[in-house]
């Protein structure tokens, strides 16, 4: 995961999910701060010994970790539109 | 719910016709229903409103064509759709055989729903099979339905072939609309219609062709915007993908994009199913069984997308593709 690669990553999200909110994006650790006024969303992701890890710390404070790019936007987009329940895949038999 | 059993039933094949308010539907049926080689055609007319009318435009066999006018398929009918189709399949039992059914829909329908319904349905899969889409757009106001009315270009994304209609009224327009309808929906084979009489023949496109992603509509990472809010990307990628990779692909697009992602099409080259090319097609967050080619009828072997929809980008999509790549190889290793 290279920084350029994450940046477009959550930026992208965030105009799928039309959030708007100040941005900052650091390269080491590999993460992001998402302003949302006052309180902010924190998003980081590092490769560890078994396997990826993306950690989401949101507007309540508390800790999500996520093994998958898949599962921490399905977490992001709850804790960003919690309203707005998420897609779900179905392929037909 | 008709209770007889339509389990000895082969499925007959199901083409969706659909095109906003006045693009000519209806008189594209007529003409359909005059070829003597559709005489065993049946027709689903829905309407919009109280009132039915348009079939008593239509010059049929009442006996096979049946009218829904409680209200728009895509949002209320489809209880409806599938008892309309079950009473048309239970005359096959009664002697009264047809082979192809046309589903008409409402001017102002999302095909999507509808689709889903033809593909996903539990109780509907066994008795018909979608064919084709098609949708008819209006030489005179296309352009403008397309700018103005999200239920247009939404319809245009989701066609196999489309039709302009009424191009020898004026023909000033056509090159435009042309245009654009390529820019919606680059893979989609376009023909004129005048007075239902269509350029190219719409079911002589067997289903091989039509699954086909056209090679005009690819460019090399191409990203196309139009007049509406809908676009489409196109990408290749030599390398082969996992088939875990792409169902997860798939799903993390499906999940983040919902309602954004209006309809995704391609050939991919699967790392596990490298001779022969599998076609995926979804309509929204459906995915139609994946089904494969023969071969690369000697094309170099490579994925070939394209999506449908608004708000995402070709670097996003390209971005998710890649890390969910990283992170099954990291897991495998």
């Amino acid at each position: 995961m290279t920084p350029e690669r994450f940046e477009v990553i959550i930026r992208g999200a965030l105009e799928i999910w039309d959030i708007e909110c100040k941005t900052e994006f650091l390269d080491s650790p590999l993460g992001c701060l998402l302003w949302m006024t006052e309180d902010k969303v924190s998003i980081s992701h590092e490769v560890t010994s078994f396997g990826n890890v993306w950690r989401i710390v949101g507007l309540d404070g508390r800790e999500r970790v996520h093994p998958s790019l898949g599962s921490m936007l399905n977490s992001l987009s709850r804790i960003l539109r919690p309203d707005q329940p998420n897609a779900r895949v179905i392929f037909a038999r | 719910m008709i209770e007889r059993s339509l389990e000895t039933i082969d499925p007959v094949e199901i083409t969706v016709l659909s095109g906003f308010l006045g693009s000519g539907k209806t008189t594209l049926i007529r003409t359909l229903l005059e070829r003597p080689d559709l005489e065993r055609t049946a027709v689903i007319i829905n309407e919009f409103g109280e009132i039915g009318l348009d079939h008593e435009l239509i010059e049929s066999s009442e006996e096979d064509l049946v009218e829904l006018s409680t209200g728009c398929i895509c949002c209320v009918m489809r209880g409806d759709l599938q008892e309309a189709i079950e009473r048309l399949m239970l005359r096959q039992q009664t002697g009264r055989v047809f082979d192809r059914i046309i589903l008409e829909t409402t001017g102002l329908a999302d095909p999507g729903p509808i689709l889903h319904s033809l593909i996903y349905n539990e109780y509907l899969k066994p008795l018909v099979r979608l064919d084709r889409v098609v949708i008819t757009v209006d030489a005179l106001s296309g352009l403008n339905s397309i700018a103005n009315f999200k239920e247009c270009p939404q319809q245009i994304a989701l066609a196999d072939i489309i039709l302009i209609t009424k191009a020898d009224i004026d023909p000033t327009n056509v090159d435009d609309l042309r245009r654009e309808l390529r820019r919606i929906n680059p893979e989609a084979f376009i023909y004129k219609s005048n007075f239902g009489m269509t350029e190219v023949d719409l079911f002589s496109l067997n289903g091989q062709q039509i699954e086909k992603i056209s090679e005009n509509g690819i460019d090399e990472h191409s990203h196309h915007h139009t007049h509406s809010d809908l676009y489409s990307i196109s990408f290749r990628r030599k390398r082969p993908i996992k088939a875990v990779t792409l169902t997860l692909f798939l799903e993390t697009l499906a999940q983040v994009l919902g309602q954004n992602l209006v309809r995704l099409k391609g050939i991919v080259y699967l790392e596990e199913s490298l001779k022969t090319p599998a076609v995926i097609h979804g309509v929204q967050h459906v995915f139609h069984p994946m089904s494969w080619m023969a071969d690369w009828s000697g094309e170099e072997p490579e994925t070939r997308l394209v999506l449908i929809g608004r708000k995402f980008s070709l670097d996003w999509v390209g971005a998710v593709l890649e890390t969910i790549e990283e992170e099954v190889a990291q897991t495998i290793s």
